[in-house]
């Protein structure tokens, strides 16, 4: 389906809400197809295609929102009734409504007509490239299940101020979930994955995806005892991605903030981390996956400085919570979510600015510490507190990385933040999205099993 | 179009196809509905259907889909998932082994609870969150803000395969959830209280479990305001039937889904070896045993066979894994009924259904009274299990044990430990029993509307928590 088409259904919809009675309505659209070729017992499992277009439309009726989404483009007329039913059942709300239409940059490279183009077959040899590169690495390596997979989209957003907006993207991916396999031992799960915009040097990313996978998954074996104590803990970047930085984005959260469910409520402008921490989000950077030029409401995206020399200096918002604290210049295009649900805020490109510790120098400073590779567990938001289990946990020991296991960690994020000891130079690209450093963090409770 | 009709179309689309071809209709209706500090923070209707494509060619699996119900699409969308099996062939070390012999549904299987609930008013599924939020709000004076959702997913499913299943049936799944946050001196503490089942209100809300989830929301939301950390190590523990449900889903039971097995979980070659104590019997059902209403009840699974009950461990024993037909046939076993597909785009996996530890004879009281120091466990937050076996668990609500009594309520608790080894140490279950997963789902590369439980069990256990 092609943009002209998309965009005429779209007008149709927006049409047929103001003939119902809509005050205000908006449509989001997803035209996607691709391929993907899954994995299971170190083996291809299934190859498959596949191709769908799907709709979300928001409307308003004296404040009250509705929403209903499908994937038939022949019943948009029963979609619009869903939307205006709901509206009509709920409750008004003052804050509710669509933005104006802004002017928008394109961000270069999102479009590769050789990915778009990808046949099945190509994606197979691209696959079984993948699950050759870890059996000949290491046949410990044991693949539970994993994926290859290729796809091209258009994505369109209308809305009845006369917001237009359109853009086309391409994606290629790769992951691997599993462990090593010995006899009479069973290793951790490891995850493994790389993604990118373009065809072109995929390959190679393949070919590194397979080594990582099989080094990560092996080194794991053989697991010691660890010991309980209270002091430091050093986060691999994996770690500082999902634990660390994931976690403060949730409490940074405009909508959980005015709730009154949110740790740093009434700290903006305040000092909450330690001053070498910036926290800082890149959604336009050029080639980048999941990179685009506007957000799920239609508004341009732009970088965003969370966190300066430990301060909170700026939160984001989608178009409600700017207006929820009347913010000058409205939404800074954080409208986070799919054409399948409403709009919320989410910031998708966030990391922590490396620091200038090399990694040798922070792993001398962490002798007898714990490495997380992962985390697993909780993480309340509304307090901060964490616990669960290190997973990939190693031991600094004399310089150097000895596996260990049943390892637990507990405390609070935000005390976390405050009691940043390092960040490394050094930082590792994860899954061709972002660039993360290692963290050296003091005050962690951690219990041996 | 009906149901009935669909699976005639399905069955022209098959005509004069060759090898196995699976044609699997799947119409989800989603309507949910969140109520937060007074306001609707979600009222939607989510519909989503198509069909999805399934063939075996040249010994390997080709999938696609479409969301057209017209016979000249699907024609074209079995043309593509044959292609695409054709593509991948060379490339698949080992061919996969022709389907034994099943237990394949036909006909088309009534379910009246399904219509009633649809046919609920959206306003008054509405009133409903929007009253319990009030409600919870007003509990305390502590209670800062409140959260209520309703959601139900409508699922219409037919589906048709070259060897004879010939089926269509329709089920719903009704959830609903209480949120808390309470405050003091700065300080905020939150519970959480959840609900799925599959039927109707009536099963949703038997018991006035309505009324129940507000009040011990709120409840546990102020009484965590002054609760203190625990100490970490390791400790018996009596898990209430929400964790037990937790702990035999995610790390037993992935651990026994055979292609799990295959790729070499710890379950691998211990087929009648002793995983836990005698007292331990875990069974996975299609069927809502002992109780109505678990949510992960099915009469059929995605690959037209009908569901069953399995026992997995049988007094200590490992007997069973669970199975698809392609796993069933390497294994020279009989299919489970454990092929499960979150939507028509997407494959069937080996998922679970319904995961319980068979109930005791011991009460509760009289399991706490032979505690001299330990937790009472209840209300899991989230959890996951390693290929290990070794487990994650968050719990909400940990009592502390002294000499055999229940004490005070401690925060941020997290257990850990390897399950085959924990279920060694299972020394009383209880007679109570309750499915218990809440409004959760199991992830594994697509959802699935799962439910767990059993007895309360004591057991030992790594305790996560503070170091001085």
């Amino acid at each position: 389906m092609d943009q002209h088409r998309l965009f005429d259904l779209c007008d149709r919809v927006l049409q047929r809400a103001a003939a119902l009675g809509a005050d205000e309505a908006e449509i989001a659209a997803l035209h996607a197809g691709g391929g993907e070729v899954s994995f299971e017992k170190n083996d291809l499992n299934v190859a498959l295609t596949d191709e769908e277009t799907s709709f979300g439309l928001r409307l308003y009726r004296g404040g009250r929102q509705g929403f209903a989404t499908s994937n038939d483009p022949e019943r948009l007329d029963e979609l619009v009734a869903d939307a205006f039913a709901l509206a009509g059942a709920s409750i008004a709300d003052p804050l509710q409504g669509l933005p104006e239409p802004r002017a928008l940059e394109p961000v270069a490279d999102l479009h590769d007509p050789a990915l778009a183009e990808l046949e099945i077959g190509a994606l197979t040899e691209l696959a079984a490239t993948l699950l050759e590169g870890v059996r000949s690495r290491d046949p410990r390596a044991s693949i539970d299940s994993g994926s290859c997979s290729a796809s091209s989209s258009l994505r369109v957003i209308a809305n009845s101020k006369g917001l237009r907006a359109a853009e086309s993207s391409t994606g290629i991916g790769c992951s691997l979930f599993g462990m090593a396999v010995t006899e009479g031992q069973v290793g951790s799960f490891v995850v493994e994955g790389r993604s990118a915009r373009r065809l072109a040097g995929f390959r190679e990313e393949i070919e590194a995806c397979a080594a990582r996978f099989a080094d990560k998954a092996v080194a794991l074996l053989d697991p010691g005892r660890g010991r309980s104590y209270r002091g430091r803990v050093l986060l691999a970047p994996e770690a500082t991605a999902s634990f660390l930085t994931g976690n403060l984005l949730a409490m940074l959260s405009p909508a959980a903030i005015r709730k009154g469910k949110s740790p740093v409520r009434g700290e903006e402008g305040e000092e909450i981390a330690a001053r070498l921490v910036e926290l800082i989000d890149r959604p336009r950077e050029a080639g980048r996956p999941g990179a685009s030029a506007f957000d799920r409401e239609g508004m341009p995206k732009a970088d965003l400085v969370l966190l300066r020399e430990g301060r909170l200096v700026a939160l984001p918002y989608d178009h409600y919570e700017a207006r929820a604290v009347a913010r000058p210049g409205g939404s800074t295009g954080h409208a986070g979510g799919g054409v399948g649900s409403t709009p919320l805020v989410a910031v998708g490109h966030a990391s922590l600015k490396p620091g200038g510790s090399p990694l040798a120098e922070i792993m001398a400073e962490a002798e007898g510490a714990v490495v997380v590779s992962r985390f697993s567990g909780s993480t309340n938001a509304v307090t901060g507190e964490f616990s669960g289990v290190v997973k990939g946990g190693f031991l600094v020991d004399q310089g150097q990385l000895r596996p260990i296991t049943e390892i637990l960690i507990a405390g609070n994020l935000l005390e976390l933040y405050r009691s940043v000891l390092a960040l490394s130079i050094e930082t590792e690209r994860l899954h061709g999205r972002l660039d993360h450093p290692w963290v050296l963090l003091d005050g962690v409770s951690v219990t041996a099993g | 179009m009906q149901l009935s009709e669909m699976r005639k179309v399905l069955g022209e689309a098959l005509a004069g196809q060759d090898g196995f071809v699976e044609l699997r209709w799947a119409a989800k209706t989603s309507r949910g509905f969140l109520v937060e500090k007074g306001k609707v923070e979600q009222a939607t209707v989510k519909r989503r259907a198509g069909v999805g494509v399934r063939v075996l060619e040249d010994g390997t699996w080709g999938f696609s889909s479409t969301g057209s119900r017209e016979l000249v699409d699907l024609r074209a969308a079995i043309e593509r998932a044959r292609a695409a099996a054709r593509a991948s062939a060379a490339r698949r070390r080992s061919k996969v082994p022709e389907l034994g012999s099943a237990r394949l549904a036909r006909g088309d299987l009534e379910n009246q609870d399904a219509a009633r609930v649809a046919a609920i008013p959206i306003e008054e599924k509405l009133e409903l969150a929007r009253a319990a939020e009030a409600e919870t709000r007003a509990a305390s004076t502590s209670i800062r803000s409140a959260a209520c959702g309703y959601n139900e997913i409508d699922e219409e499913k037919a589906i048709v395969t070259s060897d004879g299943a010939d089926v269509s049936f329709r089920i719903l799944r009704p959830e609903f959830r209480v949120q808390a946050v309470a405050e003091k001196a700065g300080r905020l503490a939150a519970a959480n209280e959840s609900v799925g089942v599959t039927g109707d209100w009536d099963c949703l809300f038997s018991g006035d479990r309505r009324g129940r989830m507000i009040q011990d929301a709120a409840r546990y939301a102020v009484e965590l305001l002054d609760a203190g950390s625990p100490q970490g190590g390791r400790s018996t523990v009596i898990l209430a039937p929400s964790i037990v449900g937790l702990l035999v889903h995610e790390a037993i039971g992935h651990t026994v889904e055979a292609d799990f097995v295959q790729s070499g979980s710890v379950a691998r070659g211990r087929l009648r070896s002793r995983v836990g104590s005698d007292l331990v019997t875990l069974c996975d059902s299609g069927f809502s045993e002992h109780l109505a209403g678990a949510g992960g009840s099915l009469p059929v699974d995605d690959e037209g066979v009908l569901t069953e009950k399995t026992v997995i461990i049988r007094n200590g024993i490992l007997e069973s894994y669970l199975h698809n037909r392609e796993s069933a046939a390497a294994f020279g076993v009989a299919p489970t009924g454990n092929a499960r597909a979150w939507d028509f785009s997407d494959q069937p996996l080996i998922r679970m259904r319904n995961t319980f530890l068979e109930p005791g004879d011991q009460d509760l009281a009289e399991m706490i009274a032979g505690v001299e120091e330990g937790y009472l466990l209840d209300g899991p937050k989230n959890g996951q299990a390693d290929a290990t076996g070794e487990f994650m668990f968050a719990v909400q609500n940990a009592w502390r044990i002294r000499h055999g009594k229940l004490a005070e309520l401690v925060r941020g608790v997290t257990i850990s430990g390897v399950a085959f080894q924990v279920m060694q140490t299972v020394d009383a279950v209880s007679r109570e029993f309750r499915w218990d997963l809440g409004s959760g789902y199991c992830g594994k590369g697509q959802p699935a509307k799962v439910d767990a439980g059993g007895p309360y069990v004591r057991c030992e256990v790594l305790l996560g928590g503070t170091q001085d």
